[in-house]
Parts: C-alpha cells; sequence; structure tokens
C-alpha cells in the first residue's frame, strides 16, 4: 500500500513537470534550442522581450523605409502622393488610369476588390455589404447612381487612396497600379466607361 | 385659352401633389443612397447628426445647402460658414441632381426619423462585443465554469465512495478473521514467498542471478521511458501547438472573420504578396472603427476599440488625429513562429499555391482566441508537399510546367514531384 502510493506521487509528480512543458494558454511550451527559433539577424514581424531592439523606435525590428525608397517594380512611384485635401480631391480629376481596360486587369481589380470592397460596398456594389446587411456600418453610395457614373476615375483613384468621408484609406495596403485595376472593375460593375474629364465639372 | 388654363392646372395639381405626398419612403430610399456615407440620425458621424434639422434650420436654407453647400459658404452666408466650420472644414458634397421635391422628401424622411424614439443602441452592440471580464467569468477554455464545478463535485463525490469501499472491505476481513480464525490461519500458512519457491521465474532471475535481473529490468525501463521520452520530446519540446496567448486587444476573429465575413486578406494584406503575412497596422483597424464604436450603456466607446484610438491618437468626440497625443504601436502577441533555420514564404502559398489560410491556421473564422493549432514540425510540412497536388492547368504562374507536363503525357503533378522536397527550398 504505501509503495504503491509512493509510485503513485512519482507518476503524478513526472506528468506535472512534464505537461508543464508543452505549449498551452500563455505558456510557449519548453524549447531546448530557443536559439534556433530565434533569427540573429532582425526579423520583421518579431520582437523578443529579452532582446529588445534597442535601435529603431519602440524596440521594434520593422522601420518606415527611407524616404523615396522605390520598391522593385513599383508602378509610378511619387507620381500620386498628395496632400489630403479638398484642393486635392478636385485636382485629381485630371488623373487618368495609365491601364488598359484589359480583361486581365478587370479580373485583378475584381479579386482586389472582393477582398478589400465587399464588406462594405456588397459584390456588385450596391453599398450591401456584409457589415452593412448587418446593421454596423451605414451604407455607402449604390455604384448604379448617377453620382457615383458620372464621378472622374481621378476622383475615384483619389477616395480610394486617401478615403473619402466615412471611408477609411487604402493607400497603405493597395498599389497604385492595385487601385486602378479595382477602377477598372467598379468601371465594368455599373456598366460604365471611364469617365472623361470634359464630361464632368 | 381654356386648354392652357387647363393645363397650368394640371400641372400645378399634379406638382403640389408631388410635393405634399412626396413620402417619406421615397425620401428614405434617397437617404440611404445619398446621405448615409457621411451622416446618421441620432448621431454625428462624418457630417452633424440630422435629428430635427427640420427645427433647426429654415426649409429654404436646406434646400440650398443641400444642392451646393459650398457656393453657400462662399456667399458668406453666416450658418453656412458656422456649419462648415463645426465639422472640420470638410466640405458637403454638392447635390445638384436632386429636385426640390426630393431633398423635401428626406427632410420628411428625417422629420418622421427624429420623432421615433431612438432604438436603444445597446441591444444591438452589447452582445457582439465581449468585454475582457466577460472572457474571464464564462472561462476562456474548453469548459464553461459551470461543467467545470460539476466535475470537481463529480470527482470528489467518487472519491468518498471508493474511500467508503476501502473501509468496508477492511471491516469485512477483519469481522471473517474474527469468525473463522483457523480457516484464515491455514491459508497464511499455505501461502509460499517466492523468495523460498526454487522453481519459479522470480526466483530464478533475482535470487540466483542478480545481475541478469537488474540489467534486464533497467533495459526495460530504459526502453519504455526511452520509447514514451522521444515521442514526447518529438510531439511537445519546441512545439507550440496549443499556444493561444492573450491579445493586447481583445480582438475576435470569430466576430470579424466568421459573423462579418471580412476577407483573411483584409488584413492581412501582406499575405499574397510577401514572405510575412503581416499584422495590420492601427489604421486599417481605423477604416471602419472611426465609425463602429460598439457604444455600452454609458454611451462611452468600448474599452478594446478605445485602445486602438489610443495607439493611433485619435479623437473620438472630435473625430479628428490629435496630433498632441502620443502614438504607441500595439503590442501583438506572436503565435505561429517557424525556427529560424526554415524558410516560409506566405506569398507562395496563397498567390501560386491557392492554399486556403485554414489548412495550416485552422478555424480561424470560429475562434475568439486564437490558439495554434498546427504544429508547424516537418513532418508536417512534408506530408501535405507529398500529397497535394498543384493545379497547373488553371495558373498562370505554371504555364511552361503545364505545357511540358502535356508533351510527357503527364495530368496531375504533386508540390514533392515539383521538387517540393529539397532540403534547400526550405533550409538555406
Amino acid at each position: 500500500m504505501r509503495i504503491s502510493i509512493l509510485y503513485t506521487s512519482i507518476i503524478i509528480g513526472a506528468i506535472a513537470v512534464i505537461s508543464s512543458c508543452s505549449a498551452g494558454g500563455e505558456n510557449t511550451g519548453y524549447e531546448y534550442a530557443p536559439n534556433m527559433y530565434n533569427s540573429f539577424a532582425y526579423e520583421p514581424m518579431t520582437q523578443l522581450e529579452e532582446e529588445p531592439n534597442t535601435i529603431n523606435p519602440h524596440g521594434m525590428n520593422m522601420r518606415e523605409p527611407v524616404k523615396n525608397t522605390v520598391a522593385r517594380g513599383q508602378f509610378d512611384y511619387g507620381k500620386y502622393d498628395m496632400k489630403v485635401s479638398n484642393e486635392s480631391y478636385e485636382a485629381s480629376a485630371s488623373l487618368k488610369n495609365p491601364l488598359p481596360a484589359s480583361a486581365k486587369n478587370i479580373v485583378q481589380g475584381n479579386r482586389l476588390y472582393n477582398i478589400n470592397c465587399t464588406p462594405c460596398h456588397g459584390e456588385k456594389g450596391a453599398g450591401d455589404g456584409s457589415i452593412v446587411a448587418a446593421g454596423k456600418f451605414p451604407p455607402p453610395p449604390d455604384y448604379n447612381s448617377d453620382r457615383i457614373k458620372t464621378t472622374p476615375d481621378g476622383k475615384m483613384f483619389y477616395s480610394i487612396k486617401y478615403g473619402k468621408n466615412l471611408m477609411g484609406a487604402y493607400g497603405t495596403t493597395l498599389t497604385p497600379e492595385e487601385i486602378w485595376q479595382v477602377v477598372h472593375f467598379i468601371h465594368s460593375v455599373n456598366g460604365t466607361a471611364p469617365v472623361a474629364l470634359s464630361s464632368s465639372k | 385659352m381654356k386648354l392652357s388654363k387647363l393645363l397650368t392646372l394640371a400641372v400645378t395639381i399634379l406638382l403640389s401633389y408631388q410635393l405634399t405626398f412626396a413620402d417619406a419612403a421615397e425620401g428614405e430610399q434617397l437617404y440611404k443612397a445619398n446621405c448615409t456615407a457621411c451622416h446618421a440620425i441620432n448621431e454625428k458621424v462624418v457630417g452633424p447628426a440630422l435629428k430635427d434639422v427640420h427645427k433647426r434650420r429654415e426649409s429654404a436654407w436646406l434646400l440650398k445647402w443641400i444642392k451646393n453647400s459650398q457656393k453657400l459658404i462662399a456667399s458668406g452666408d453666416p450658418v453656412a460658414v458656422q456649419v462648415y466650420k463645426e465639422n472640420n472644414e470638410s466640405p458637403m458634397l454638392a447635390f445638384e441632381n436632386l429636385t426640390d421635391a426630393q431633398i423635401t422628401s428626406i427632410v420628411d424622411y428625417i422629420k418622421k426619423e427624429s420623432e421615433t424614439p431612438a432604438a436603444p443602441v445597446v441591444a444591438s452592440t452589447a452582445g457582439t462585443t465581449p468585454s475582457p471580464t466577460d472572457g474571464n467569468t464564462n472561462g476562456t477554455g474548453f469548459y464553461s465554469n459551470g461543467t467545470y464545478y460539476a466535475l470537481i463535485v463529480m470527482s470528489l463525490v467518487l472519491a468518498i465512495i471508493v474511500f467508503v469501499l476501502f473501509r468496508i472491505r477492511k471491516v469485512v476481513d477483519s469481522l471473517y478473521e474474527q469468525k473463522y480464525p483457523e480457516a484464515v490461519a491455514a491459508e497464511k500458512a499455505q501461502e509460499v514467498s517466492w523468495k523460498d519457491n526454487k522453481l519459479s521465474f522470480r526466483y530464478k532471475l533475482f535470487k540466483k542471478h542478480p545481475v541478469v535481473g537488474t540489467i534486464v529490468v533497467s533495459l526495460l525501463f530504459m526502453v519504455i521511458f526511452g520509447l514514451l521520452g522521444f515521442d514526447y520530446g518529438n510531439k511537445e519540446i519546441g512545439v507550440q501547438k496549443g499556444y493561444a496567448p492573450t491579445q493586447p486587444i481583445n480582438y475576435s476573429h470569430e466576430l470579424h472573420a466568421g459573423t462579418y465575413k471580412i476577407n483573411c486578406l483584409y488584413c492581412h494584406s501582406g499575405a499574397d504578396k510577401s514572405k510575412q503575412a503581416t499584422i495590420p497596422s492601427a489604421s486599417t483597424c481605423m477604416n471602419c472603427h472611426m465609425h463602429v464604436q460598439a457604444k455600452k450603456e454609458d454611451g462611452k466607446v468600448s474599452p478594446e476599440i478605445q485602445k486602438i484610438y489610443n495607439a493611433v491618437g485619435w479623437d473620438s468626440e472630435k473625430r479628428m488625429y490629435d496630433p498632441s497625443k502620443p502614438k504607441t504601436p500595439i503590442k501583438w502577441v506572436r503565435i505561429h513562429n517557424l525556427p529560424d533555420h526554415a524558410y516560409f514564404n506566405h506569398a507562395q502559398h496563397v498567390k501560386i499555391g491557392k492554399v486556403e489560410c485554414q489548412a495550416c491556421h485552422g478555424p480561424i473564422e470560429t475562434m475568439k482566441v486564437v490558439s495554434q493549432q498546427k504544429s508547424l514540425q516537418m513532418g508536417w510540412c512534408i506530408n501535405c508537399h507529398r500529397e497535394a497536388n498543384v493545379d497547373v492547368a488553371n495558373n498562370d504562374y505554371y504555364e511552361k510546367l503545364h505545357a511540358n507536363l502535356k508533351i510527357e503525357g503527364q495530368t496531375s503533378i504533386t508540390v514533392a514531384q515539383n521538387g517540393g522536397l529539397e532540403c534547400g527550398k526550405c533550409h538555406y
């Protein structure tokens, strides 16, 4: 009897010790060689509490690129940098979509639209997306309304890149090329050709 | 003469009909199509709250303002200038395409809405935004608190039953010995210890050849514990499956990706472009949460959403970024972490491979708190590379490969056949 109690307590103790090594909840579990897990070089999206980055602000490993950095293959970099203001919005009407309205661009635009726009604007741009349907967000204007149909391309571009009214700015997630593809897709949804400058005020 | 009189009469009747009966239903439609992007009835959005606007402003002024507010401001109308200044100088769009009747119907609709009492905001938001305290009281794990207590009580009852049974057996034994002492004595006398039984295996092993016995037993122990330990180390050491840390903001993937069906890539916009899926910057949160505040009974912004505002320095009262407020990045806790010596690229898998996020991250859209679902071990990677077929037919990226396969007469190819098992693909 006595021995069996001893054995059980040893087994229970061993289970307790061992299970503290496995991950769960707040515990990452035991790592045999953390040096192999944690990159010696600074890795983005990673920040070690034990060895914080001493060079960058907030101890982050990521850093904003140097001003005027041009990413590889970046499309017309810097051309669309504007100050966010009412004047810029009006001035943006003169911008023209540099991409042809090819099937490839429209399909790409559709893909990006489905990711970034459908929660509010809905699949067909009627302003009936999932968040709007749930009553969490006011409906945006219908793409088939006259106002959107007569909006020049440049203003659409500005609204997507810098935001408009309740809509946020998507310039950080979409590149200019991608925004122009979305503009092409919007035209394919409401059946309009790109609005020429002359027809807008 | 008579005809023209009749005509004018008809027109005036028609017009007045239109004016007086331009009903609120049409107004509602127009309101939702043109106004809701910036206005709400009961609260300030981009523009001011529209409740009782018909009492505050004259209808002639409203007509002028809605048709072209910039013109009215430029003309120096004091009310117009004041409204413009009160609302961060963001101009209202000109609605010159709306007719007077249409604008009147919109105002009629606002009038109707102003008179109906405001719907309680609480009912719609309280249930969907769990506060951190809710999470703690309901138990965050698999069991709710109720089941947990029930389990504890049941195991206590079981322990008592076992204890009582042991006591009863002891009592019965002693009673038996009292009643039949000879029988018990005879039983005890018959029992022969293995130490005296020279034919038993146990005697041969431990009494006759103690060294052999010790070696055999320790070998057995070593094999059993070695296997167990190896299996354990393989599955648990350095494997973070099940890791589910508390995040600085009580963000629920169940609510955003599940209920509201927001695409994963809306926030993790790098997943199809770069090695990292990227944690969204707080500005991505602000796309919606500039407006969505999940207010509680006391009219305050939900404390979890307030954390976003604090991070970006947003003043929810003035509806603008306050440059005097400090900006502090949100310290999200990283969950999925590959060792430094293994290379993984999200864009390869998401964009070219068209792998669903859930294949590696589990049913994210059902998780209130995200936990790591897969082991992220090499065997797990390799297994998928062996089994998964590359969809070469409908993929521009594999055009050349597809053409070559056609020549060879092959129809499908796995990732492994395409070089997905080569060491250097991931370890370099």
